[in-house]
């Protein structure tokens, strides 16, 4: 019972696995000096898409956005990809982290 | 990371039961040893019947995980005594932090509050998420839960009536607009224990509507489909919860955040607490 039910599981991960294979549109989101470069991303609507976020920084930065629902830690000089979407048009906001001097980088991804 | 359990279950430990058994002369009336065994393990097995307690504090695991936080991770509940179903109050602490961008886990301590038995440490857990992928990555997002946990009286004595367990499966989380849809299939292996089936099924789901980061509103389940005796037990003697929950997130100073959640959940069958108020709030720093 419990090897066909670990089976099922990992056939579960397989199958949801699958699609991922199919390559979505890819944009780049660098982090210089504690900021987002470009600060407004244009991206096709209706359309999902990954987001590599390129941290070049010394220090670790965070990508958070409650409107997309994502929540994402990044290294010192690492990247990570986030996918997003499909979203419909409309402007959807992210921040950084909080630093110390009271600053937090700041960004937009459009959808149009 | 917010992480809660499958419709956890066990028996109720029948703790001084044997106290007053000492066989005793008496002109009248003599229990011998062989007797006064009968007799507890008939009283044991008639308690374990009814005993198959639903934990109060079950929360949502989620497959979601972000790498470097750490958190503080209150949870507890107190459910009131249904058909099949005797009044129980449960709450666990632990530490959590995210190792790794797709490994999450926990150290938790739980404790029971349960009439006759009364008060008492219950259990140690370790709790692990993995993340498999990226949310949104696939139509789905999947994670997989893997518990060990000990039960605090296995530790002590040999008179435990259940022994450690491992708890697995998939954690599934669809995101549809506002929308967020969480569906858990959890399966609990127990070791060591004679008293009941060794596996157990169950199943956790929420629906909830993101609203705002603050405030979130939605619906929990919470069952059990395994019995005392059978892995696939029939509706009636399965457990199952459902209710309203409220759920949030404040922000607080430094990177800092306070996350809550709170529910009160109706039971559906005669094995099921006929009411359950449950909370967790975690401190993530």
């Amino acid at each position: 019972m419990l090897v066909r039910t670990c089976g099922m599981v990992l056939a579960l991960v397989i199958a949801a696995a699958t699609p991922a294979m199919s390559a979505d549109p890819e944009f780049v989101i660098q982090i210089k000096n504690h900021q987002f470069i470009p600060a407004e991303l244009h991206i096709p609507a209706d359309v999902k898409v990954q987001i590599v976020i390129d941290n070049q920084d010394d220090a670790s930065e965070e990508f958070e956005s409650y409107t997309l629902n994502r929540e994402k830690h990044i290294p010192p000089k690492s990247k990570i990809t986030l996918f997003v979407g499909p979203l419909t048009a409309g402007r959807y906001v992210y921040q950084g982290e909080d630093r110390t001097d009271g600053s937090t980088a700041l960004g937009v991804i459009e959808a149009r | 990371m917010t992480c809660c359990c499958l419709t956890n279950f066990r028996l109720v430990r029948g703790g001084g039961s044997t106290a007053n058994c000492e066989p005793r002369a008496s002109t009248e009336f003599i229990i011998g040893r062989a007797t006064c065994r009968a007799l507890v393990g008939l009283a044991l097995l008639t308690e374990a019947e009814h005993a198959l307690a639903v934990n109060a504090a079950d929360y949502l695991f989620t497959p979601t995980i972000t790498q470097g936080e750490r958190e503080i991770d209150l949870y507890g509940g107190t459910g009131s005594s249904g058909d099949k179903t005797r009044s129980e109050s449960n709450a666990g602490l632990g530490f959590g932090y995210g190792v790794t961008q797709h490994w999450f886990t926990e150290l938790a301590i739980e404790y029971r509050w349960q009439s006759p038995v009364g008060t008492g440490l219950d259990a140690f857990e370790w709790e692990n998420i993995l993340q498999i992928g990226e949310p949104g990555q696939w139509p789905v997002d999947i994670g997989l839960l893997f518990n060990v946990e000990k039960p605090y009286e296995a530790s002590r004595n040999s008179h435990q009536t259940e022994g450690t367990s491992i708890r697995f499966g998939p954690l599934l989380q669809k995101d549809i607009g506002k929308v967020e849809v969480n569906f858990n299939i959890l399966v609990t292996r127990f070791f060591q224990s004679s008293q009941f089936s060794s596996t157990q099924f169950g199943y956790q789901s929420q629906i909830k509507y993101r609203y705002g980061r603050p405030l979130e509103v939605g619906v929990q389940a919470f069952g059990r489909v395994s019995s005392h005796a059978q892995a696939w037990a029939p509706y009636a003697e399965q457990a199952l919860r459902v209710g309203p929950v409220v759920l949030g997130r404040l922000a607080m100073p430094k990177e800092r955040s306070l996350s809550y959640n709170f529910a009160f959940l109706f039971g559906t069958t005669a094995h099921s607490p006929d009411t359950t108020l449950r909370f967790q709030a975690e401190y993530e720093f």
